[in-house]
């Protein structure tokens, strides 16, 4: 099916802050940040259920997490910083200001089979 | 920084938030998830000289596009449509100064009604001491710097009436300390290139994406930050291309590709000195143990002077 598109926003989670802390490899981590905070009805609108995987694409790179219904608007999809949505920003695009719209990212996003490659795969081979 | 430079900000220490504050509006942030001690510490429950009741003699009021654990602890929350911070602070501004809105009071002003945006003037003026707490949810939105200078006039303006001052949540320890470092040694706060021999400021132009993304930097010496995690994926391969020097204390998503990792003493734990806090306080910190590694200082030191003598 086709996905939906709204804006995507980087934010803090107290979860995400704890487990960086005890350091960026632990399966905790990498969990909490490819977890998707998303409006019900936009995931029924998707076809999935909670703890599906979905495929968040921007015009700067694709990543997979797994979606999560949470008390937000439709329309806005809430991912923690790190390096998974680091994946579909830009630092050609930063309106001149030296920093991306971390808060307003326009995305697609579509159902996906599986989980994607670690970021830290993903870092080692272009490395 | 660039609205600082702009407009300025009346602001305070957050010793003034806790002791004086009754009146807090935590704009574009979730401090309880991500300043996990803030609100504890400074800015809601705790009680201050003139504040003897605590939370009761504060009102608080949470402006966010999402429900949070900061909102659902606020007196009020105003949920606001993404991207709506100019226009808000805009409108608080023309209200605090009694200017005439020429729409109906049901009217929506960023997604919220204008009576609620009049009641909410009227709380800041009837205020002893206010203070905006701001976050990157006003800082990394459409508009970026022009947001907070926004939000610096209607700060200055409301001094008119009663005390009134903003203070960003800065994140990352320390990030305010090369700010201020940076300022007294070169007169800029950031994005401060050398390349001539002498200090020019371009934020955008000089900033580290930037200058990643034009492909302007042939080698880089990275210092407690961990760019694997925090900057865009494009930043990070243009980092990976070049040779780059790593100071860090701890495996991260950084030490994998960096050409060089030293390791270093945890600064604050195994090396002392001087820590600017969010609001521009500077704190001494000792060293609590010993560290087999030098301090960020000694490599740098030992870089510099090796390549004087070479």
């Amino acid at each position: 099916m086709s996905g939906i598109t709204g804006l995507l926003v980087t934010v803090r989670s107290g979860r995400q802050g704890m487990e960086m802390m005890k350091g960026k490899f632990s399966d905790a981590y990498l969990e909490e940040i490819a977890s998707l905070r998303i409006n019900a009805d936009d995931l029924a609108e998707l076809a999935l259920s909670e703890g599906d995987h979905a495929r968040i694409v921007s015009p700067f790179g694709e990543v997979v997490v797994t979606c999560h219904a949470g008390d937000v608007p439709r329309g806005l999809f809430f991912l923690p910083l790190g390096p998974v949505a680091n994946q579909l920003f830009s630092g050609a695009h930063t309106d001149g200001t030296g920093v991306p719209r971390w808060k307003r990212q326009p995305v697609t996003i579509e159902p996906a089979d599986g989980p994607g490659p670690e970021p830290s795969s993903r870092a080692s081979q272009r490395g | 920084m660039i609205a600082r430079q702009q407009v300025g900000l009346a602001t305070c220490t957050l010793g003034e938030v806790k002791n004086r504050a009754d009146l807090v509006i935590f704009w574009g942030c979730n401090p309880r998830e991500s300043h996990q001690r803030h609100q504890a510490r400074y800015s809601a429950s705790v009680k201050g000289q003139f504040i003897p009741e605590g939370r009761k003699g504060r009102r608080i009021v949470a402006i966010d596009v999402r429900p949070t654990s900061t909102t659902a602890a606020a007196d009020q929350f105003i949920q606001v449509e993404p991207g709506s911070t100019f226009e808000t602070a805009t409108l608080l501004r023309a209200l605090v100064a009694g200017k005439r809105i020429g729409i109906e009071e049901d009217a929506k002003v960023g997604g919220v009604p204008l009576h609620v945006w009049r009641e909410l003037a009227e709380a800041i003026k009837a205020a002893d001491y206010g203070v905006i707490l701001f976050g990157l949810g006003v800082t990394h939105d459409r508009g970026h710097d022009l947001n907070v200078e926004e939000l610096g006039a209607l700060i200055r303006e409301v001094n008119d009436y009663t005390r009134f001052y903003g203070l960003p949540m800065r994140g990352h320890g320390n990030v305010t300390g090369s700010n201020q470092v940076m300022g007294w040694q070169t007169g800029y706060p950031i994005a401060v290139n050398f390349n001539r021999g002498y200090p020019r400021y371009n934020p955008g132009e000089f900033s580290v994406l930037g200058l990643l993304a034009r492909e302007e930097v042939d080698a880089a010496i990275i210092i407690a930050t961990d760019p694997g995690a925090h900057l865009p994926g494009d930043s990070v391969a243009a980092l990976q291309a070049i040779p780059t020097i790593y100071l860090e204390p701890h495996v991260n998503t950084t030490t994998g590709w960096a050409t060089v990792v030293i390791p270093v003493a945890p600064a604050g734990v195994a090396a002392e000195g001087t820590f600017y806090r969010m609001d521009n306080v500077p704190l001494r910190v000792r060293k609590l143990v010993d560290s087999p590694f030098p301090s960020d200082e000694e490599v740098l030191r030992s870089i510099k002077e090796t390549i004087l003598h070479a």
